[in-house]
């Protein structure tokens, strides 16, 4: 049967090879819609380093001097009044956690790039990361992660200490010595470290999981510096402040915020921006989301491409053929063997491309994905999913050629080989 | 024209499922040919309150390289006028505020919302044609003394005060008391570079003197709108901008800077695909990609219609051959096909261009991010109104496409069909 569908295949070679065109190109450009959908997807869901659930977000301003409403103030004053701010945000019923933060809250885009350098070691041993600082209470706002284990609580009482931690991250990241053993983050740990803005060391004393900017992106090093919210110098540093508030209780939190003129403004200090993080990252990642639904509608376009293709070339064949099909009835074939055999005909045209869209996958990956990543995102070239990228695409184009070669197979097995045949 | 028309008109109902399968493929094609086009198209269609787009171009960012590393950031306002102040061709400048700063607007009730403002001169509501519902822009005088004034757009005065008859009252932004002077009507949020919730004075005398913040002065919190005359070419603007920025550099090169030029000023095209300020443009990589994938949307129905075409013309051989017996030329035959196509092609094509009107209007945002992202507030659930989609050259373009889409998917067989020897087809050899 498969020779004679081959023969039949091979009569018809002037209409099989627009289709297979047809097929090679949707299944190569299905396949790189596919990569890049799986690899940008794999990387959203790649641990993230924190949690955002329940978390809001809100700015701290001052009201400016030319305001009828500035009172003139002392330092010292602002200090008092920011904590004051704080202290009433704690008071409320719907709130879990109150920190203060400068870049430490995700979905920013910022990435204030610092080094760490170790004290008692050559200046060449560096750690390299984004500086996070916020209160300690950040830690368990944020639900970051350990590597070692530990509760969000025991992160929060290094930092406490007025002690830093650093990520366990890609070891790149570290120029380290093997003598000294300085390789990982891990071997930094108990050491004192400095950094350039500021004087004075200040010791190392844990690791957290790398932190990832947004879902879009890989995570990357961090080194978390704790506010001491006591220190007048360091409350000047946060400029947002990070709210947990208890499960369900956001949209009372909010009302209740935006309702309460006292918990928003302290005499020159107010609180203003409240949104959800969940908002924040929306609008953050708005052009990534969007992309992906878009390639998303791609799919779908050149798998509907392909579904009429075949819808309207096998129409006109099962016509042409009406003879043919009504001999084979005659001959003992059932209806379940028409059925069949039109769709192993679709599916035998999409076996023929499939080797040339291997090649031709396989050379775009070489020579292009390699080099223009088609998406926005940190996307790293392996051939592992380009692999599983063309399995993806053949898969739907399996189910597309049988739903599309499905209606004129019906049409087919209806054939009254009597009525067919009359004229013969 | 009435035989031609009941011919074609039999055959569609003859071959009910091609007839559909074709209708909706061509449909189909454009439907999505027409998104991809109008999606481009909001960036630089000009609608109030841009009705002048074609003649606005933006100064905006600055770039400035050292020996070791670069700073890249908003102008400051003494760049902006350096630059730009005083470019032949140039009808109106305005002066205003980098970026869209979300304020505290304080209730009556004691509550307050978050609104977003934008900091303009006067100038501003020259080249912008807003609808002023309610009192009028700010002067010269307002905007040189710095007053407390405030243009709200209606939507943030309904959300304020509930109604839009507002001029005149007081309300504090950012706990400052400003006065109502003027209510603006609605407009698109994707209209990013002219859209806010209300406009502030962006006063020169007051920003001049603390916006030289970074870059050794070059950088700030400025930017510029610059209305060009009529007749003047952006080319001609560029190179006198140019000019300037080599000027600047001159000086800049002693103490080893260089202030990067980058293309500068932007239209609105320009301004849709920055990459970051530190960049040139990438809208000429941006238009390649596009024509890819027209390309692509084309070809592919365009092979299916095809082989349609191809097996309902073989079905025709007999007819092709009385035609031509009959003293049809080539060409006639040629012509015949595909006016007849023509019309299938242009039926589905509207049926295309209508569902992609609405799915653009009502659904597209879900795809689409518009606006760049950078954009505060309402831009996230912006999508494009249907003036931004309704104008002759949408129409223009989907009837392009058709063509194109009708020549590629029945030039091939009606070429065939037209070499058909009349004798063979008659007889029936050539099937």
């Amino acid at each position: 049967m498969n020779r004679n569908l081959i023969k039949q295949i091979r009569n018809e070679w002037r209409e099989n090879m627009w289709l297979c065109i047809e097929l090679l190109i949707v299944s190569v450009a299905v396949w790189a819609l596919s990569l890049d959908l799986f690899s940008t997807l794999s990387l959203k869901f790649k641990e993230k380093g924190y949690d955002i659930t329940n978390v809001y977000k809100m700015n701290l301003r001052y009201v400016d001097q030319s305001s009828p409403e500035f009172v003139a103030l002392k330092n010292e004053d602002y200090a008092n009044d920011i904590r004051a701010l704080l202290a009433r945000l704690r008071r409320s019923p719907y709130v879990e956690l109150v920190g203060l933060s400068n870049n430490s809250i995700p979905y920013n885009y910022n990435y204030s790039g610092t080094q760490l350098r170790l004290k008692g070691f050559p200046d060449s041993i560096r750690f390299q990361g984004n500086l996070r600082t916020g209160s300690p209470e950040m830690v368990r706002i944020l639900r970051l992660k350990s590597p070692e284990g530990y509760t969000a609580e025991q992160l929060e009482k290094i930092l406490r200490k007025n002690e830093i931690l650093i990520s366990d991250g890609p070891g790149n990241n570290i120029s380290g010595n093997e003598k000294l053993k300085i390789t990982d983050s891990k071997s930094l740990v108990g050491h004192y470290g400095h950094f350039g803005y500021e004087e004075g060391t200040r010791r190392i004393g844990g690791l957290i999981a790398p932190m990832k900017r947004s879902d879009y992106e890989t995570p990357g090093n961090v080194i978390y510096v704790p506010i001491d919210e006591k220190n007048d110098d360091h409350i000047f540093w946060a400029h947002e402040i990070a709210v947990l508030v208890k499960p369900d209780m956001g949209k009372k939190f909010e009302d209740e915020f935006y309702s309460s003129p006292d918990m928003r403004r302290l005499r020159n200090v107010y609180l203003t921006e409240l949104v959800d993080m969940k908002n924040v990252r929306a609008l953050c990642q708005r052009s990534q989301d969007s992309e992906m639904r878009l390639w998303v509608a791609g799919v779908i376009f050149l798998l509907l491409i392909i579904f009429l293709g075949l819808l309207g070339t096998f129409w006109f064949r099962i016509r042409q053929r009406t003879g043919e099909i009504a001999l084979r009835k005659t001959c003992g074939a059932t209806s379940s063997d028409v059925f069949r055999r039109i769709v192993s005909e679709g599916l035998l045209l999409l076996l023929f491309i499939s080797i040339p869209a291997l090649i031709a996958d396989g050379l775009l990956t070489h020579y292009l994905m390699r080099e223009y990543s088609l998406s926005m995102t940190d996307y790293q070239f392996s051939w592992i999913p380009a692999g599983i990228a063309y399995l993806i695409a053949m898969a739907l184009m399996v189910i597309m050629i049988i739903i599309g070669v499905w209606f004129p197979a019906r049409q087919a097995m209806k054939i009254e080989p009597a009525i067919a045949l009359k004229d013969e | 024209m009435t035989n031609y028309l009941k011919q074609i008109w039999f055959e569609l109902r003859h071959q009910p499922v091609v007839t559909i399968t074709s209708v909706m493929g061509t449909a189909f094609a454009i439907f999505f040919v027409m998104a991809v086009y109008m999606i481009a198209s909001v960036d630089s269609v000009p609608v109030a309150p841009e009705s002048n787009r074609n003649r606005i171009l933006h100064a905006k960012y600055g770039h400035v390289c050292y020996k070791e590393g670069d700073s890249s950031a908003s102008l400051s306002y003494n760049t902006v006028q350096k630059i730009y102040s005083g470019l032949d061709g140039i009808d109106i400048i305005s002066y205003g505020g980098d970026w869209d700063e979300p304020s505290d607007v304080s209730l009556t009730d004691g509550n307050c919302i978050n609104l977003v403002q934008k900091k303009v001169d006067e100038n501003f509501w020259k080249i912008f044609d807003f609808k002023f519902i309610g009192g009028k822009p700010f002067d010269k005088a307002a905007v040189d003394a710095d007053l407390n004034q405030v243009i709200l757009q209606k939507a943030s005065a309904e959300k304020i005060f509930g109604n839009a008859d507002v001029v005149g009252k007081e309300i504090k932004i950012n706990h400052s008391p400003y006065t109502i002077v003027g209510v603006v009507d609605n407009t698109s949020p994707i209209l990013g570079e002219s859209y806010s919730n209300m406009y502030v004075p962006y006063s020169a005398s007051k920003v001049s003197q603390d916006d030289e913040q970074w870059g050794d002065g070059i950088l700030g919190q400025s930017r510029a709108y610059l209305l060009m005359s009529e007749g003047t070419s952006e080319e001609d603007i560029r190179k006198q901008v140019k000019q300037r920025y080599d000027i600047m550099n001159s000086t800049l090169k002693k103490e080893g800077k260089e202030f990067k030029y980058h293309l500068n000023p932007y239209n609105a095209e320009m301004m849709a695909h920055l990459r970051g300020s530190n960049n040139d443009p990438d809208y000429e990589v941006e238009r390649k990609k596009r024509y890819a994938i027209y390309l692509i949307l084309l070809l592919l129905p365009a092979i299916n219609l095809s082989s349609m075409t191809r097996s309902r013309l073989r079905q025709r051989v007999s007819e092709i051959g009385v035609r031509r017996a009959y003293g049809a030329t080539k060409w006639n035959i040629l012509n015949r096909f595909l006016g007849e196509n023509l019309v299938l092609t242009l039926c589905g094509g509207l049926i295309g261009l209508m569902l992609c009107m609405i799915f653009i209007a009502f659904f597209s945002n879900y795809v689409i991010s518009y606006g760049n992202m950078w954009s505060e507030g309402d831009i996230t659930t912006a999508r494009p109104t249907f003036d931004m989609l309704l104008n002759f050259k949408t129409f223009g373009y989907a009837i392009l496409f058709c063509l194109i889409l009708n020549l590629l998917s029945t030039g091939l067989p009606a070429w065939k069909a037209s070499r058909t020897n009349p004798a063979e087809a008659i007889s029936g050899k050539n099937d």
